[in-house]
């Protein structure tokens, strides 16, 4: 009976001191890596040229999956998902930049900068079905535009593009990433050195030229970042093109959505190959940026 | 079921009638002893047909719990078309200038065999089995489909049953492709909405329940057929049918729950006018929704290729 909290104790301490040595921290991550997501990740890849039909698998290599993606029209899918997700990528950057550029320089008031973080936070917290639907009913044809309008006699009959158009797709795909870009952008500012803009003041700099040759390279990883987690949940996003763009054109995540309920279970892994090999690219011009960033700092006299 | 195991959580599954097949063919069903069902004897020879019949005189694979035909429904005041059951077009969704850009389809596949009903009729295609069609048919109507696409016919593709409500309730269109309690909802808001008596034909549809073959090692076969039993009973089928217009096995015991029960007139006028719609319904050829099809990637890469 006594010996049992002294196993207990020496049995903590070898736990203890197997997670302080810093190579069983890399195994136990790399092994949930592997099993978490490298594992799904290649059974996907290979299934997509196996050529799965419901349960049953084919064993032999073919590229037959790739090819029906393309007779079906689904490369036009990646390619319109990837315009989508770029345009909304490039309207959050060019808003948020100085918005976060404001936040994190220009704000004095810490109540302000509270509630506007709070109220950055809030997509996050609603279903996004939720948050997407109140749309419909702003936008459609007895929606709160449409009716305001007619009532003020400035439209003869309901604007129909408002809803279940390219129009709402972009507005409903703004409101709910704009964080995404905002987030990586203030905090990537927030770490300029305030010393540095002064000094660039003195020696004579514009604001312009300042924002050019100081913020902008610094903040880079900033940019990239927010572009990364902007572009690439918009890809993924299959509520909003649904919901407002009245599901009349496809996005990828429907289109593999649809090859997955009609068990063409290798078309689905063809087209999340292609997403991730899209996302796989993207991946090096976030080190590019940093490192460019890096260089800039020790131009500047800082360590990186 | 063959992707989850469903067989080992549920004494019951339910799916489309036809959908039986890969899943029998599997061994994942239990053939249903019908001599054990008390209220089978009496079903109508509609349900019998739908019924599949398990090899080797063991039973049938499912027992259907629910039918009805699927169409579309529409604005009828506002169209000058007949409320039902007068007979309209399936050409008011697919070819009508009054419908122009106030159209919503199934986002998902069943707009393909929806089409198909209206080009097969009309001979605008030549198609041969509905249930069954060919790539090139599946291509065929694809490519109508774009073509009345590209002249502004649609509005939406709807993905759920409360879009199908709310597209009618918000009044962004004059007919869609829809379920009947759809139409009943928009009815109830007091809409002239009518779900449609067509003169092509319609999406004929049965959902059967059937038993997964684990069922009998856990000992609740009993209880699963107790269940099927009394959902082929007067109790169910009066509340379906007054309610969604559903047919089910057994409409007979339905109406004579009813009465049993003292219900309110109306109810029981509804529940027999279900079965009237019924008899209309389907007596028209086309067509019968096989619930599954072999063909179902042409169905699929067809809807793929209209919505890309």
């Amino acid at each position: 009976m006594q010996s049992a909290p002294i196993e207990n104790t020496r049995w903590i301490t070898a736990v203890r001191g197997w997670l302080a040595s810093e190579h069983s921290l890399v195994y136990a991550f790399a092994l949930i890596w592997t099993l978490g997501v490298l594992v799904p990740t290649i059974i996907s890849v290979l299934l997509s040229v196996l050529g799965a039909r419901g349960v049953h698998i084919k064993w032999s290599m073919s590229l037959a999956t790739y090819r029906e993606l393309l007779e079906s029209g689904r490369w036009l899918v990646v390619l319109r998902t990837m315009g989508v997700a770029a345009v909304v990528s490039l309207i959050c950057l060019v808003s948020g930049f100085p918005f976060a550029l404001w936040l994190a320089k220009r704000a004095k008031s810490k109540k302000l900068i509270q509630m506007i973080w709070m109220s950055l936070t809030i997509p996050f917290f609603l279903d996004p079905s939720a948050r997407t639907i109140v749309w419909r009913t702003v936008l459609g044809s007895t929606g709160l535009i449409n009716a305001a309008l007619l009532k003020l006699h400035l439209i003869h009959a309901p604007i129909e593009w408002l809803l279940f158009s390219d129009f709402s797709v972009y507005l409903g795909l703004i409101g709910p990433y704009f964080p995404n870009m905002v987030m990586p952008l203030y905090m990537a500012i927030l770490l300029i050195d305030d010393d540095l803009l002064q000094a660039s003041a003195d020696l004579g700099a514009s604001p312009a030229a300042t924002l050019r040759h100081i913020v902008i390279p610094l903040a880079m990883p900033g940019i990239v970042a927010g572009i990364i987690f902007t572009f690439v949940p918009v890809m993924g996003d299959s509520v909003v093109p649904g919901m407002l763009g009245g599901g009349k054109k496809e996005y990828l995540a429907d289109a593999v959505m649809s090859l997955s309920t009609s068990m063409n279970y290798s078309g689905a892994a063809a087209l999340a190959t292609i997403i991730l090999t899209i996302t796989a690219i993207l991946l090096p011009l976030y080190w590019l940026a940093r490192n460019r960033a890096a260089a800039v700092r020790i131009s500047a006299g800082h360590a990186p | 079921m063959i992707a989850n195991d469903a067989g080992e959580r549920y004494d019951i599954v339910t799916c489309l009638t036809g959908a039986y097949e890969p899943l029998a063919d599997q061994d994942l069903l239990l053939p249903i002893d019908t001599s054990r069902l008390s209220h089978w004897p009496g079903i109508s020879e509609l349900i019998r047909k739908a019924t599949p019949v398990a090899t080797g005189g063991k039973g049938v694979w499912s027992v259907p719990f629910q039918l009805n035909a699927d169409a579309f429904c529409y604005f009828w005041k506002e169209l000058g078309e007949p409320d039902a059951p007068g007979e309209v077009s399936w050409k008011i969704l697919f070819d009508d200038k009054r419908t122009l850009g106030k159209v919503a389809l199934d986002g998902g596949l069943y707009t393909i065999p929806y089409c198909a009903i209206y080009l097969k009729y009309h001979k605008i295609v030549s198609i041969g089995d509905i249930a069954n069609m060919t790539r090139s048919e599946c291509d065929s109507v694809a490519s109508y489909l774009l073509e009345r696409k590209k002249a502004g016919q649609f509005r939406a593709y709807y993905k759920s049953f409360d879009e199908q409500v709310q597209l009618l309730t918000n009044r962004e269109v004059l007919a869609e492709t829809c379920w009947e309690p759809a139409a009943r909802a928009a009815q109830a808001k007091g809409l002239a909405v009518a779900h449609a008596y067509t003169t092509e034909g319609y999406d004929k549809w049965a959902q059967s329940l059937m038993i997964p073959a684990q069922v009998k090692d856990r000992g609740s076969l009993d209880k699963a057929l107790k269940t099927i039993d009394w959902m082929m009973g007067g109790a169910y089928a009066a509340e379906k049918s007054a309610l969604e217009g559903y047919l089910t096995p057994r409409p007979d015991l339905g109406i004579a729950y009813a009465r049993e029960h003292q219900w309110p007139a109306a109810k029981i006028a509804a529940i027999e006018a279900t079965v009237a719609k019924m008899n209309a319904k389907f007596v028209k050829d086309l067509y019968w929704d096989p619930g599954y099809t072999k063909s179902l990637e042409y169905y699929e890469s067809a809807m793929a290729r209209f919505r890309s």
